[in-house]
C-alpha cells in the first residue's frame, strides 16, 4: 500500500503534487512533508490532484485540512483536482465538502487556487 | 389422601420454549497496532463482506470503518508505539448482518470527549482525527456503540445490516 507523490514547483507561488495510490494513516506523513517543504520554499497556492488516489480515510483528510489552513495562514490556498466519488463522500460525510476548492482539472485549479 | 399440586407446578409437563439463537460464524483478525497492519484490517473485513454479498459502495463503508477504528487505536489506545501492542478485529457473520467488534487493551478515553465531537461537525474541522474518526464510523454503519474502560481498553461495536 504506497502512496507515490510527485512535487513540482510552477509560476507564482504555486506548487502542483500529484498523488498515486491509498492516503492512509501509514501513507499520510509523507503528504504532510511535501505540504510543509513547499510552503516553507515560498509556495503557497498549492494544487494537489486526487485523480489517481483510490482510498482516503480520516488521516489522509486531517493532512488536507492542515495543508489549507497553513496555506490560508500565508495568504495562500489549496485546491483539489478529480477527486474520485468515494472521496466526495468522505467529505460530505464530514460537512466538509465545501471548504475545499474542488476542480476537474489542473488548468481549471490553476485558476481558481487563486481566487478567494 | 392426593396432595394437591402446588400451581406452578401445575403445568411442568409443558415443553420448556426454546428461542432459537443464531450464532454467528466468526472469523478473528490479530494485528499488530502499528500504521502499516491497518489495511490488512481493512482489506480483510472488506473481503468477508465481499463474500457476503453486500453492495461495492457499502464493502468500501465497511471498509473504511474497520480502517477509522484501528487507526483510532494505533494513534490514541497506547502510550507506547510496539509491535506487541495488538488490534483485535472479531467478525460475526449472520444471514442479515455483519457484526465487527475493534478491540484493543491500551488506556481507554472518555467517550463523553468523543461526543463532544459527534454533537457539532463543525469541530472535526480542526484537524481532530479522532473525532473525525468516530463521526466516520458512526455514518458508516448502522449501529455503533463504544465502550471504553480507563486503562482497560476500548471496544468499538459496529453492525451492517444486509438489506437484499
Amino acid at each position: 500500500m504506497e502512496l507515490k507523490i510527485e512535487k513540482k514547483r510552477m509560476e507564482g507561488k504555486t506548487a502542483l503534487i500529484n498523488l498515486e495510490g491509498i492516503l492512509d494513516l501509514y501513507t499520510s506523513p509523507a503528504l504532510k512533508e511535501t505540504v510543509v517543504e513547499a510552503i516553507s520554499q515560498g509556495d503557497v497556492y498549492l494544487v494537489i490532484k486526487l485523480r489517481k488516489v483510490r482510498y482516503m480515510d480520516s488521516t489522509g483528510l486531517a493532512v488536507l485540512i492542515g495543508a489549507l489552513k497553513r496555506s490560508r495562514e500565508r495568504a495562500g490556498n489549496l485546491a483539489l483536482v478529480a477527486p474520485n466519488a468515494r472521496i466526495i463522500k468522505v467529505l460530505e460525510m464530514i460537512d466538509l465538502v465545501d471548504i475545499f476548492c474542488i476542480c476537474s482539472n489542473i488548468k481549471e485549479a490553476l485558476e481558481k487556487v487563486k481566487v478567494r | 389422601m392426593v396432595k394437591k399440586i402446588p400451581r406452578k407446578f401445575r403445568n411442568s409437563h409443558k415443553k420448556p420454549k426454546i428461542t432459537k439463537v443464531n450464532r454467528p460464524d466468526v472469523i478473528e483478525l490479530k494485528i499488530p497496532s502499528l500504521p502499516k497492519y491497518v489495511s490488512v484490517a481493512c482489506l480483510t473485513v472488506s473481503n468477508i463482506a465481499c463474500q457476503m454479498s453486500f453492495g461495492k459502495d457499502t464493502i468500501e463503508d465497511i471498509g473504511l470503518a474497520v480502517s477509522e477504528a484501528c487507526t483510532n487505536v494505533v494513534k490514541h489506545a497506547y502510550e507506547k508505539k510496539s509491535a506487541s501492542n495488538v488490534i483485535v478485529i472479531r467478525a460475526g457473520i449472520y444471514p442479515d448482518k455483519l457484526d465487527i467488534v475493534v478491540m484493543d487493551t491500551g488506556r481507554g478515553f472518555d467517550p463523553r470527549k468523543i461526543m463532544a465531537y459527534q454533537k457539532n461537525a463543525m469541530t472535526a474541522k480542526t484537524g481532530e482525527s479522532l473525532g473525525q474518526g468516530i463521526f466516520l464510523i458512526k455514518r458508516l454503519m448502522d449501529k455503533v456503540k463504544i465502550l471504553s474502560r480507563n486503562k482497560k481498553g476500548t471496544q468499538v461495536c459496529m453492525i451492517k445490516n444486509l438489506t437484499k
